[in-house]
C-alpha cells in the first residue's frame, strides 16, 4: 500500500494510530463502528448508492474519539465521525450522521462547492441551508427505505432526538421541498436556541 | 458540519443567518439532479473499467 492510499483511502481511514505530526485522535473501535453502520446502511438502495463514495475511495471517513458533532468537512473533503471511546457498535445517530455526511460529500463532488463565508454571508447561508435540507432529506429517504428492518425504530428515535421528527413526518407524507424547508428551519431554530 | 479554527468564519456566518429568517426562494436550489448525475457517471466509469 502506498503512502497516498494510507493517508487518503480506506487503509488510513480507521486506524487508531497516526504518524508524523498527526495527533492520535483515532477511535480504538473506529473500523467496527464504521462497519456496523455500513452493514445497516447497505440494506437499502439509497444507502448502497452513498456507500459507493467510500467503496470507490472518493471520500475518506475518519472515526475519532469525542463527544462533538460529526460531519463532512468541505475543506478537507473528509467525513469526520465522533463517538465516545467506549462505543463499539454504531448508534442510530452515528448512522444518521454518516448518511448526512455522505450526502454532503456527494453534493460537493457533484460540483456544488461550498462558497467562502468571508466573501458573502448570505450566499453561504443560502448554500448551507440548501445543502442541509437536501442531506437531511436523503437521511429521511434511507430511514424510510429501512422501514421493514429491525433498525427502523432506533433510527426514528434518533431522528427525534436530533429534532428532525417533523421533517421526517413531512417527508413520508410526500410534502414539497419548500414545506420540508419550513420544518427544517423550525428544527434548526429550536436546536440552536437549546444550546 | 465540523467546526475547527479554519472554519470559524463559516460557523459565525451560519449562526448569524437562521433559516427561519430566509425565504425559501433565497435558499439554494435542490442538488438532487446533480448528485444523480455524479452517481451515474461513477457507474459508467466502473462499467467501462470492468469492460476493458
Amino acid at each position: 500500500m502506498t503512502d497516498k492510499e494510507t493517508s487518503s483511502g480506506l487503509g488510513g481511514t480507521f486506524g487508531a494510530k497516526t504518524k508524523g505530526s498527526q495527533i492520535g485522535y483515532g477511535h480504538p473501535h473506529g473500523k467496527a463502528l464504521f462497519d456496523s453502520a455500513a452493514e445497516i446502511i447497505r440494506e437499502c438502495p439509497t444507502g448502497q448508492k452513498y456507500l459507493k463514495l467510500v467503496d470507490f475511495k472518493k471520500v475518506p471517513v475518519h472515526v475519532i474519539k469525542g463527544n462533538g458533532q460529526s460531519g463532512f468537512s468541505p475543506e478537507l473533503m473528509t467525513i469526520y465521525m465522533q463517538a465516545p471511546g467506549n462505543m463499539t457498535k454504531a448508534s442510530g445517530s452515528f448512522i444518521l450522521y454518516l448518511i448526512k455526511g455522505l450526502s454532503e460529500a456527494a453534493q460537493e463532488l457533484a460540483g456544488f462547492r461550498t462558497p467562502d463565508p468571508r466573501k458573502d454571508i448570505m450566499a453561504y447561508a443560502s448554500f448551507i441551508h440548501g445543502r442541509n435540507l437536501d442531506s437531511i432529506t436523503e437521511v429521511c429517504k434511507v430511514v424510510k427505505e429501512l422501514t421493514n428492518t429491525g433498525h427502523f425504530q432506533d433510527l426514528v428515535d434518533s431522528l427525534t432526538e436530533m429534532g428532525l421528527s417533523g421533517v421526517y413526518k413531512a417527508y413520508i407524507e410526500g410534502k414539497s421541498r419548500e414545506e420540508l424547508y419550513e420544518k427544517y428551519a423550525s428544527a434548526y431554530d429550536a436546536t440552536t436556541r437549546g444550546r | 458540519m465540523i467546526v475547527d479554527v479554519g472554519n470559524l468564519a463559516a460557523h459565525f456566518a451560519i449562526e448569524q443567518v437562521s433559516p427561519l429568517s430566509m425565504d425559501y426562494g433565497s435558499v439554494a436550489p435542490s442538488t438532487e439532479n446533480g448528485v444523480d448525475a455524479l452517481f451515474a457517471s461513477m457507474e459508467r466509469k466502473v462499467g467501462f473499467e470492468k469492460h476493458i
